[in-house]
C-alpha cells in the first residue's frame, strides 16, 4: 500500500540529509566527544554561519559554500576565544558542571536572540545556481540542494579524519581525548591543544551553517531543533568515532525523512529526541561502541 | 561462628575484558585481611562489586548470612558493609561535621531502632573526628585539608556508618612513611573496636605488618590466600610481582 | 529558625505583602507584572530544588510548566472548577511527569541528563501540538471568568493565588534545605557515589527531587490559561522559561532558598520594565547576557558574593 516511489525517495532524501547532519555534528564530536566540553551552544554557531552566508550571498552573490569555507578561519578564532573564557572560568577553577552547562546554555540563547534582534524572525535563504536543480536516476530524485551539501559534508569529514590521524596537532588532539595525564607528562600543554581543537570544532560550524541555508531557508530559532539532533547523533555514534557518527547521522536522517513523509512534518522534531532518549536508556556507548 | 563475608565464584567482565574470574573469598569476624596484587589485577573491581558500586556478572555474595547480590550500594552500607574510596571523595560543599552527619543520618539512623537525636549525632560526629585527629578542623571545608587529612576524613566517614566490615581501598597511596604509620594506627584501633577490615594496599610493609591473612589477586584471579609470610613466598606471587 | 517558625513568619510576611499591594496599587498593570514575577519565584525555586540542591540541571522546564497549563485547559473544557483546585491538579500532573522523567533519565550523568530533559520537553511539546482537543498548534482560547472570588479584578485574584503559591514554594524549599532530605540532596550533588556508599538512597531521593520540582512548576503553570486567555504550545513550552529558571537561581545564588527569590525579583522586574520600555526580544537578550556574565564572574550568585564578603571581613 505504501508507494514504493515515495518510500525510496524518502530513504534517499534521508541519507542525503544524514550526510549533512554529520557536518552539523562533527563539531560536537570534537568538543564533547573528544574534549569533554559540553558545548550545547554549537547550534548557535551554526546559525551564525548560516546568517553570515546569507548576508554575503545576498549582497555579493558569492556561493554560500565558498563563504562558509572562507569564514572558517574566523570562526576558528572565535572558537579559540570562547574556549579561553571557558577555560578561565571553569576548567581552571574546577567549577561544578552546572555552571559550565549554564554558560553554554546562556550562549545558545544569547546567540539566538541576537540573531532575532538583527535579522528578525523571517526566513532567509540564499541563491545559488544549483538550488532548484535535481538529478534523476530512474525513480530516484536527487535534488542538488541536498546532494551537494551532503558531498561537501563528507569531504569535510574526510579532511578532518586525515587531519586527526596524520598531522602532529591532529594526533595530539586524539591523545588529549584519550589521556590527559599522558600528554602532560609529554610536556605538551593540554589547554593549548584543546583550544585549537575547540577552534576547529567551531570552524566546522561555519561550513555546516552554509550547508544548512542551502538545504532550507533558515530563521534564528531553527537552532533549537538541532540541539537534540546533534547530541543524539553524537551519542549514537559512540561519542568519538567519525564513522559511527556518520552512521548515526544517516540513521536519524532516514527515520526523520520517513516520519515526515508518511506521518507529517510535525512529528519530525520528536524523532531525533526520541532516538536520543532510547539510546541513552539502552546503549550509552552508541551503535558502534566506544 | 559463620564467616562475616562469603564470596563464591565471583566474576565480572567489561565487554570482552575479564576483570574478575572465579573469586572465592571468606572473611571472618575480627580478621585483618590484606588484599594485594599488581595494578590492574582487579582489586578495586572486586571492592566495587562487593560494595554494590558495580553489578557482578556471576557468583554469589553472602554477608552476615544474607545474600546481598542484587542490593544497591546504600542497602549494603546499612547492613554493615562500608568502604573508603581510593581517591577521597569528600562532600566538598559540606564541612567536616556534615560530611560525617550524612552516614550517621542515612545509615545509623536508618537502621531499625537506632534513632539518634540531632544532638547525639553532632556529638558523635565530633567524637569520630577526634578519633582521627581532625576535631580542630570540624567546621572547615574539605578543601582546607591536607592529603593525609583527607584520607582520614574518608576513613572517618566510612566508620561513621558503624560498619561491621570495612574495605579500606588504597588509603595510604602516596603518603609519607610517618603518614602511613598514622593511618595504620587508626586502622588497628578500629579493628580493636570490633570492625573487621580488608586492607587493599600496595605498600607492602604496611600490609605485611597489619594483616592476619593475605589474599593475592593477579589478572582477575586469586592466586594465594593464607598467612602473610607463606602467601608471599608462593612462587606465583613472586612471579607476578618480580616478573618471569 | 525552626521550620515551623519560618512557615509562620513567612506567612505573615506574605499576608502583609498581599494586603499592602492590593490595597496600595490601583493600576491593573502592577498585578499583571507582579503575577509574572511571582510565577518566576515559583519556577526558579522549583528548579533550584533539583538544580542547586541536588545538582541536576533541568532544561525541560517548559514541559512541566506547560503540562500544568494544559491540564487546566482540559479541566476548563470538561467542567468548571475553582482555580486553586486546578493548581493542585496541575501540580499532580507535572509531578507525575517529573517522576516519569526521573525514572527514565536519572541514571544519566550531568550533561546527558540535561539534554534528556530537553528531549523530553520537545517530545511533550510534539504531543500537545498534535492533540486537537487542546487546540494543537493553533492554540486555544480561554475565557476569563467575569467575577473574581472575593473582591477585585480577576487578575488581582490570580495575583493573590500566585503570591500564596510563591510563599508555599519558598517555605518548602527552606524546609528541605535545613532537613535531612536537603543534606541528602547536597551529598548527591557533591558526590553521588560517596553518598550512595554512605547509605543515601540516591535513586529515591533523586526521584523525590524531580517529582517535587516538576509538581511546583506545574502548579506555577496551572493558572496561566486564565492569565493569557490564549494558550498555544509555542509560547507555553517556550525555551525562555528554561533560560529564566536557570538564570534566576544562578544569579541569585543556588545554595539557599533566598537566591532564586532574589534572582526572580531582580530579573523578573528588569524584564517587565524592558518589555514595556524597549522590546521583548531585548529583554531575553538581557537575561542571556546576565546569565553568561554571572556564571563567569560570580558563579555562586549574589548570595555567594555576600557570603564571600562576609568571610573576607571575618579574616
Amino acid at each position: 500500500m505504501i508507494s514504493l516511489d515515495l518510500a525510496v525517495n524518502a530513504v534517499v532524501a534521508g541519507l542525503l540529509l544524514g550526510g549533512f547532519y554529520a557536518a552539523v555534528t562533527v563539531g560536537v564530536t570534537i568538543s564533547f566527544g573528544m574534549l569533554d566540553i559540553v558545548n550545547i551552544a554549537h547550534p548557535a554557531f551554526i546559525m551564525l554561519g548560516s546568517f553570515v552566508a546569507y548576508v554575503v550571498n545576498s549582497n555579493f552573490g558569492i556561493d554560500p559554500i565558498l563563504i562558509g569555507v572562507v569564514m572558517a578561519p574566523v570562526f576558528f578564532l572565535v572558537g579559540m576565544a570562547v574556549y579561553q573564557i571557558y577555560y578561565y572560568a571553569f576548567e581552571q577553577r574546577g567549577e561544578e558542571s552546572i555552571q559550565g552547562l549554564a554558560f553554554f546554555f546562556g550562549l545558545l540563547f544569547v546567540g539566538e536572540v541576537a540573531l532575532i534582534l538583527v535579522f528578525g524572525v523571517d526566513y532567509r535563504f540564499v541563491e545559488a545556481p544549483y538550488i532548484g536543480l535535481s538529478l534523476h536516476l530512474g525513480v530516484v530524485d536527487l535534488p542538488l540542494r541536498m546532494l551537494i551539501p551532503c558531498l561537501v559534508s563528507l569531504l569535510m569529514l574526510a579532511v578532518l579524519q586525515l587531519f586527526l590521524g596524520r598531522t602532529f596537532i591532529g594526533r595530539a588532539i586524539l591523545a588529549v581525548s584519550q589521556d590527559r595525564l599522558a600528554l602532560q607528562l609529554m610536556a605538551a600543554n593540554p589547554s593549548t591543544i584543546k583550544r585549537i581543537a575547540f577552534g576547529i570544532s567551531i570552524a566546522t560550524a561555519s561550513v555546516a551553517g552554509a550547508l544548512l541555508i542551502i538545504i532550507q531557508p533558515v530563521e534564528p530559532s531553527i537552532g533549537r531543533d538541532y540541539i537534540g539532533r546533534i547530541f543524539a547523533i553524537c551519542v549514537l555514534g559512540g561519542m568519538t568515532s567519525f564513522p559511527g557518527m556518520l552512521a548515526g547521522a544517516m540513521l536519524i536522517g532516514v527515520v526523520e525523512s520517513i516520519t515526515a513523509t508518511f506521518y507529517g512534518p510535525s512529528w519530525a522534531p520528536a524523532v531525533a529526541f526520541g532516538f536520543l532518549l532510547l539510546t541513552l536508556a539502552v546503549r550509552p556507548a552508541g551503535i558502534l561502541g566506544r | 561462628m559463620p564467616p562475616l563475608l562469603e564470596v563464591g565464584a565471583l566474576g565480572k567482565r567489561f565487554g570482552g575484558f575479564v576483570a574478575l574470574e572465579g573469586i572465592d573469598l571468606t572473611v571472618n569476624t575480627g580478621e585483618r585481611v590484606g588484599l594485594i596484587g599488581p595494578n590492574g589485577s582487579g582489586k578495586s573491581t572486586l571492592v566495587n562489586c562487593l560494595c554494590g558500586a558495580l553489578h557482578h556478572d556471576s557468583g554469589s555474595i553472602i554477608f552476615d548470612g544474607r545474600a546481598i547480590d542484587g542490593l544497591p550500594a546504600y542497602r549494603r552500607t546499612r547492613l554493615g558493609l562500608a568502604r573508603s574510596f581510593q581517591l577521597p571523595k569528600p562532600f566538598r560543599s559540606l564541612n567536616l561535621v556534615d560530611n560525617l552527619r550524612i552516614p550517621l543520618l542515612y545509615t545509623v539512623n536508618a537502621r531499625l531502632g537506632a534513632r539518634l537525636s540531632d544532638g547525639t549525632i553532632g556529638e558523635r560526629c565530633l567524637a569520630l573526628l577526634d578519633d582521627v585527629g581532625l576535631a580542630d578542623k570540624a567546621t572547615r571545608l574539605p578543601r582546607d585539608l591536607t592529603q593525609v587529612e583527607m584520607r582520614k576524613l574518608e576513613l572517618a566517614r566510612a566508620v561513621a556508618s558503624a560498619p561491621r566490615l570495612l574495605f579500606a581501598d588504597e588509603t595510604m597511596a602516596g603518603l609519607s612513611p610517618s603518614e602511613v604509620e598514622e593511618i595504620l594506627v587508626v586502622l588497628v584501633r578500629l579493628n580493636e573496636q570490633g570492625i573487621t577490615i580488608v586492607l587493599i594496599e600496595h605498600i607492602m610493609r604496611a600490609v605485611m605488618s597489619f594483616s592476619t591473612r593475605l589474599v593475592v589477586l593477579v589478572a582477575g584471579q586469586k592466586i594465594a590466600d593464607g598467612a602473610p609470610q607463606e602467601a608471599i613466598r608462593n612462587p606465583e606471587v613472586e612471579r607476578a610481582y618480580l616478573g618471569e | 529558625m525552626r521550620a515551623a517558625k519560618f512557615w509562620g513568619v513567612s506567612f505573615l510576611v506574605a499576608a502583609a505583602l498581599l494586603v499592602l499591594t492590593r490595597g496600595f496599587f490601583t493600576n491593573e498593570y502592577f498585578f499583571f507584572a507582579g503575577y509574572v514575577v511571582l510565577q518566576y519565584i515559583v519556577l526558579s525555586t522549583a528548579w533550584n530544588i533539583l538544580g542547586g540542591y541536588t545538582g541536576y540541571t533541568n532544561f525541560g522546564v517548559g514541559a512541566f510548566f506547560a503540562v500544568g497549563a494544559y491540564s487546566s485547559v482540559v479541566l476548563h473544557k470538561l467542567t468548571s472548577l475553582p482555580v486553586p483546585v486546578m493548581i493542585v491538579v496541575g501540580g499532580l500532573m507535572s509531578g507525575i511527569l517529573g517522576f516519569g522523567m526521573g525514572y527514565l533519565t536519572l541514571r544519566l550523568k550531568g550533561v546527558f541528563f540535561a539534554i534528556a530533559t530537553l528531549a523530553l520537553a520537545i517530545v511533550a511539546q510534539t504531543f500537545i501540538v498534535n492533540w486537537d482537543y487542546v487546540g494543537g498548534s493553533r492554540g486555544v482560547y480561554v475565557i476569563r471568568p467575569q467575577q473574581a472570588p472575593l473582591y477585585g479584578s480577576y487578575i488581582q485574584y490570580l495575583y493573590s493565588l500566585m503570591l500564596v503559591l510563591a510563599w508555599v514554594s519558598v517555605a518548602i524549599a527552606r524546609t528541605i534545605e535545613r532537613s535531612r532530605l536537603g543534606l541528602g540532596f547536597n551529598a548527591i550533588r557533591d558526590d553521588e557515589a560517596a553518598a550512595e556508599a554512605g547509605g543515601v538512597p540516591t535513586l529515591r531521593l533523586k526521584l523525590i527531587s524531580t517529582t517535587l520540582s516538576g509538581a511546583l512548576m506545574g502548579m506555577a503553570g496551572a493558572p496561566l490559561p486564565y492569565y493569557v486567555t490564549y494558550l498555544d504550545p509555542a509560547s507555553s513550552f517556550n525555551l525562555s522559561y528554561a533560560v529564566n529558571s536557570v538564570a534566576m537561581p544562578l544569579i541569585g545564588g543556588m545554595t539557599s532558598w533566598i537566591g532564586p527569590v532574589i534572582g526572580a525579583v531582580l530579573l523578573g522586574t528588569i524584564q517587565q520594565l524592558a518589555t514595556v520600555t524597549i522590546s521583548s526580544a531585548l529583554n531575553l537578550l538581557i537575561v542571556g547576557v546576565l546569565l553568561v556574565a554571572f556564571v563567569i564572574i560570580a558563579p555562586n550568585g549574589i548570595v555567594g558574593l555576600v557570603q564571600a564578603r562576609r568571610r573576607a571581613r571575618l579574616r
